[in-house]
């Protein structure tokens, strides 16, 4: 008997933390849910009382897989289908998950500041800008050394590309209404190879239903 | 001075205070690797680092020319790095289980951000984080004294040896109890031996190996 696997993605219906979850499962070609839990009222039977949590169904498995926490679902799902490069060197998947958790850094500050009420935002603004622009400059310098193909390393599409097109796309969107500022460190002229690797990304055919679904999804308040 | 063994040598740039270079000084110290700490002069030598931000390891091997160490940042991609090159990964070759451990990691370090946030956080959302810290140590500790129950209660997330959660939840917990304790001791009653008991066994049962005994007594005089 084929054995099948189906996915189930419970996360808000908005562009925030889910994101490289979501672009992964599309990439991949999995078939997979969204699947809104009421909130609060379902917050205790998560496993944390969190989202995003992903739940593998396959038919060669008693039970499902559930797994909560973004970062481990992304390190399972690129695991599972091969998209770290080079896996058995140790050291350059130390630097693709460092790299990674740079831009998980980002994202962890922007949401403090888009939460955080209009007198505490200086603060962390300016934690925000300074990381950025140290991230940015990293992340160019490997861009560039890989031959500014579009890619952080080799030439295929690898889980460090799909989290940077799934991360500006979706500070793009958010931003742009929020806090337009937290985007000036990511902009053409500040981030030239972080941009033109998204944008050639973004015409890979596999990224269009992400990219269209992406686009009509709400944007966290 | 350098700790002896092995082929590879490590330079761990982290501050002098206990935090979340912690389980990497562990990971080392279990390990048998050769290392040493180095504290940064701190803001100025800031801008040396990779993103600005510590800890940074190095590693120094005889493979590598002198002036291209191979230099890592950030706690996750450290620790599982050393959690693999020196087997505290549990059943490193199943992507389930090990996701299962990442995720477990990083419950406890969201718990250890919730708290820095809260007490280290503008006043301005003091309240707030104090409520976020709760809520996250609560559900925190619900789980993972169920997790610890499923692996039979002995002191460890999984088998019976010490592997990366137990490292991770025994780091964070002693990083929070001396840091932060002198501001107000209640805040942590939340994680001590009658509300987590199982965690508690983790704690204890790290703290026993035998590599890690100057480690402990230091910590034990802060």
């Amino acid at each position: 008997m084929t054995n099948t696997t189906t996915f189930t993605l419970r996360y808000f219906p908005v562009a925030a933390r889910a994101e490289t979850c979501k672009a992964l499962l599309f990439f991949i070609g999995a078939e997979w849910v969204l699947e809104v839990p009421e909130w609060p009222q379902e917050k205790g039977a998560q496993r944390v009382g969190k989202l995003p949590v992903l739940i593998e169904h396959s038919t060669s498995d008693a039970e499902p897989f559930v797994l909560g926490d973004s970062r481990a679902i992304e390190e399972y799902l690129a695991t599972k289908y091969n998209l770290y490069y080079q896996p058995d060197d140790a050291q350059l998947m130390a630097r693709q998950r460092e790299l990674r958790a740079h831009m998980h850094d980002i994202y962890e500050l922007s949401a403090l500041i888009i939460h955080a009420p209009e007198l505490a935002r200086p603060f962390f603004i300016s934690k925000y800008l300074a990381l950025a622009r140290c991230v940015v400059d990293t992340h160019e310098k490997v861009l560039r050394e890989n031959g500014s193909n579009g890619h952080y390393f080799g030439n295929t599409t690898t889980f460090l590309d799909i989290a940077a097109l799934a991360g500006l796309l979706t500070f793009r969107k958010t931003f742009v209404h929020l806090v337009p500022e937290l985007l000036t460190p990511l902009d053409k002229t500040n981030a030239p190879e972080i941009n033109n690797a998204v944008e050639i990304l973004s015409k890979d055919p596999a990224f269009a239903s992400y990219i269209s679904a992406l686009e009509t999804c709400s944007n966290a308040e | 001075m350098l700790a002896s063994g092995g082929s590879s040598t490590f330079t761990l740039r982290y501050f002098d205070f206990p935090s979340r270079g912690e389980a990497t000084k562990v990971l080392l110290l279990l390990g048998g690797a050769e290392w040493e700490h180095k504290v940064p002069a701190w803001p100025q030598e800031r801008s040396l680092q990779p993103v600005g931000r510590l800890p940074v390891l190095i590693e120094h091997s005889a493979s590598d020319s002198d002036d291209a160490p191979f230099t890592l940042s950030e706690t996750a991609a450290i620790e599982y790095y050393l959690a693999t090159k020196y087997g505290y990964i549990y059943q490193p070759t199943d992507p389930k289980c090990v996701a299962r451990q990442l995720e477990l990691r990083a419950h406890i370090c969201d718990m250890y951000t919730a708290f820095a946030e809260w007490k280290l956080g503008p006043n301005e959302v003091a309240s707030k984080n104090k409520k976020i810290f709760n809520t996250t140590a609560g559900c925190v500790v619900r789980f993972h004294e169920q997790v610890l129950k499923e692996n039979g209660s002995n002191g460890h997330y999984f088998g019976s040896t010490t592997t990366l959660v137990d490292i991770s939840l025994f780091t964070n917990i002693l990083a929070l109890r001396t840091a932060f304790s002198g501001l107000d001791p209640d805040m942590l009653e939340l994680l001590n031996s009658d509300n987590a008991p199982e965690m508690n066994k983790v704690i204890d049962a790290v703290s026993a190996e035998p590599a890690l005994a100057s480690y402990v007594a230091e910590l034990k005089k802060l």
